[in-house]
């Protein structure tokens, strides 16, 4: 009763056209006029509309984003336009700039980022945000515009060429004094400045060496001596002589990401939900109840001190831009997940911080870590000395810190990453020197068996030597190798980065007898961050890959499909020979 | 397996219905006629393998056989639940040892790639470090 009297003030209020409003009841569902006294009476006997949540028709302005819609869909009744709800550029401004004040004395030790400069940039986009469309026009400002104009382009997947032209029309049909950005390339440069950029670091062709840091003037790899470049370019009014690079890695950098994250307070105080929020009665649902995630504070009292530092895992896979259209075509992003929000947010792909592309016609392979150098640099910074953050929540600078806990890859990716073998006689990361192996010859494969090790001692399976092709096995299960371990593997393990020139993958040389096992080919560069060797987990198996090529396994064997099932006659031959 | 009872596999996969928004429709994957099932994407073959290896394989396979593939997929199921516990993962990581030699004697040593062996060591990463849906790629790959 009271909601029905709540409704029909709100709606006589926003929405009547002389004394009647539309009536939301089941029966009549928004179709008919009625006055308020009739309204009551449907709304008491019919009930409400389901599912008209959003009283839009009655006034309540659309929750979309797109705000033109607003207009369209009630007829006739105004709706309140209010600037604040629907894009709030004023706000973001301010909040960026509230994340940029006061950060001179701060940024001295990294000198490629003037303060100033972020500030000046920050002046300009107010600036043309408090510049009206035109003089009369009182909706729309300069750079509200110019951002609904991008967003259009983007959905549209407009070229830039139409883009330039759309604006040339525009400029022409508006009246005097406008100034819509010229072309697409000053409206872009515009925008750039709210911060949502990306480094463009150059790379030697065939992975060898970046082109940053101290390399940053050379013209050609000092290794392979490869022009940096792949053609010269003259800019559009022809002054300017540009290089066009061959490779470029499109670094995102990770501290304004992250301090991104700080700048609404919803999120700001999300970042606290792990330490705050969470149910804690010792069941898995999180990564915060996991013994890992103790451990690591347990180690780093300072880092847990805060608990809005930021904890994330590193994913990532190659993938094909183009579809099925090109299948040798590999793009690698890499991609930061931060662990400190409720499950319900921490997983979702709107919270994903893309932190790095790697083009390429060809997969990184080996030289993966050669372009995670930006990254893991950054993280080092984050985690010694944190960036000074403004929290919104709190209305607070504090020193945001940040921690890698674990990798996320498939199982080749793994092995880019973390700098292991994953492949033939030492294959699994986890059983290292112990992997079981057997070489089938004329299937021209390796088979991982002897899974009765990781049954308890006194498994009646381990003493059957019958079935198990005669052996009994009272080997204990091999244990995974700790971060010292695999420091002390790889001391004298080069770190050269680069690729044969020609093509050719470096010829596999079989191992002697008496030589010890490779497993690893170098060490991983993630072991520069400090706390690396210590976390107790460092590469994950992706859950989703075993369980798919299992499935596909055991479906193709069963169904016998030619070429794929494992039950084929090269194995029979490899029984054979076995002896089983 | 016989021809007839690769047809009744297939029969039965073809014969599913799905709530809605469950997984995408497996029926089109299915080919009764040429006996095969192709074109699966990863979460479909989580679903086949979790929930419809176990009702299919039931009558076909012989008992130890079927007694295996339940097992890996009562395995999976498990593993991929949203709140574990360190004591199930612990009896999970014996069970799947188990669960493996068994299928030593079974299937051909062919079967036993690098991604078979690696299920040995899943329940001990869940141990470390908690669900697996965080740690896994579906989000990332899409």
């Amino acid at each position: 009763m009271q909601g029905v009297n709540r409704f029909l003030a709100f709606a006589f209020s926003n929405a009547a056209v002389g004394s009647k409003i539309l009536c939301p009841c089941r029966k009549c569902s928004n179709s008919f006029w009625y006055e308020a006294s009739e309204v009551r009476e449907h709304l008491i006997c019919d009930g409400f509309l389901k599912g008209y949540r959003t009283w839009n028709l009655h006034g309540e302005p659309t929750p979309s984003v797109n705000h033109e819609n607003c207009d369209i869909d009630v007829d006739g009744v105004e709706v309140m336009d209010d600037p604040d709800e629907d894009d709030d550029i004023s706000g973001l401004l301010r909040d960026l700039a509230g994340g940029l004040d006061d950060r001179g004395d701060f940024e001295e030790n990294s000198p490629d980022l003037d303060p100033c400069e972020g500030l000046v940039a920050i002046q300009k986009l107010v600036e043309e945000n408090s510049k009206d469309l035109f003089p009369t026009c009182k909706k729309y400002t300069q750079l509200r515009f110019l951002i609904r104009l991008l967003h259009i382009k983007l959905l549209g997947g407009w070229s830039d060429k139409s883009f330039n032209l759309l604006l040339e029309l525009l400029n022409d049909a508006f009246p005097d004094g406008s100034a819509v950005a010229k072309t697409f390339h000053e409206a872009k440069k515009l925008v750039k400045s709210i911060g949502i950029g990306y480094t463009s670091i150059h790379a030697c062709e065939n992975d060898c060496i970046l082109y940053w840091k101290e390399n940053i003037d050379l013209n050609s790899c000092p290794k392979c001596k490869v022009s940096r470049w792949k053609s010269t370019r003259k800019s559009l009014d022809g002054k300017h002589v540009y290089n066009v690079p061959k490779k470029v890695l499109r670094y995102f950098p990770i501290k304004k990401c992250l301090q991104r994250l700080f700048l609404s307070s919803k999120i700001a105080s999300l970042t606290r939900w792990h330490d705050e929020g969470r149910k804690k009665d010792g069941l898995l649902r999180h990564p915060t109840d996991s013994p890992l995630w103790e451990d690591f504070d347990e180690k780093h009292p300072t880092f847990a001190a805060d608990s809005r530092n930021i904890r994330l895992a590193f994913a990532t896979d190659g993938f094909n831009p183009f579809r099925t259209m090109n299948n040798s075509y590999s793009i690698w992003p890499g991609i930061c997940i931060p662990y400190n929000f409720p499950p319900s947010m921490c997983m979702k792909q709107s919270n994903f911080i893309l932190s790095f592309l790697i083009p390429g016609k060809d997969s990184p392979c080996g030289n993966f870590d050669l372009f995670c150098q930006p990254i893991v640099n950054d993280l080092l910074d984050m985690f010694e000395n944190g960036v000074r953050t403004y929290d919104a929540s709190m209305g607070e600078y504090f020193q945001l810190r940040a921690a890698v806990l674990w990798t996320i890859t498939d199982f080749p990716g793994l092995g880019y990453v973390s700098g292991s073998v994953t492949s033939g006689e030492a294959a699994c990361p986890d059983c290292h020197f112990f992997t079981d192996s057997i070489r089938l010859g004329s299937g021209s494969k390796t088979c991982y068996m002897g899974h009765r090790r990781f049954l308890h001692e006194n498994h009646p399976f381990r003493f059957d030597a019958d079935k198990f092709g005669g052996k009994t096995e009272f080997r204990p299960a091999p244990k995974p190798l700790s971060g010292e371990e695999i420091l002390e593997c790889t001391k004298d393990l080069s770190t050269s980065f680069g690729k044969d020139p020609s093509g050719k993958k470096p010829a596999r040389k079989k191992r002697k007898e008496g030589e010890p096992l490779v497993i690893f080919k170098r060490r991983s560069i993630w072991f520069k961050l400090p706390y690396w060797k210590d976390l107790m987990l460092r590469h994950n198996f992706d859950f989703m890959h075993i369980g798919k090529n299992v499935c596909e396994s055991l479906l193709n064997t069963f169904l016998g499909t030619v070429g794929k099932s494992k039950d084929n006659l090269n194995s029979r031959l490899d029984l054979q020979a076995l002896g089983l | 397996m016989s021809l007839d009872e690769i047809k009744l596999f297939c029969q039965v996969l073809k014969g599913v219905k799905f709530p809605d928004g469950y997984t995408s429709n497996i029926r089109q994957n299915v080919h009764v006629g040429e006996r095969k099932v192709f074109g699966l994407k990863s979460h479909e073959c989580h679903i086949i393998l979790q929930d419809l290896l176990p009702l299919a394989v039931r009558k076909i396979l012989p008992e130890i056989v079927s007694a295996g593939v339940i097992r890996i997929s009562n395995f999976f199921k498990k593993l991929s639940a949203p709140v574990i516990r360190i004591s199930d993962m612990e009896s999970l990581q014996a069970d799947i040892a188990e669960t493996l030699s068994l299928l030593e004697t079974i299937f051909l040593p062919s079967f036993f790639d690098i991604m078979v062996h690696l299920m040995v060591h899943l329940p001990a990463q869940a141990k470390i470090a908690g669900p697996v849906h965080f740690r896994s790629m579906w989000p990332v790959e899409r």
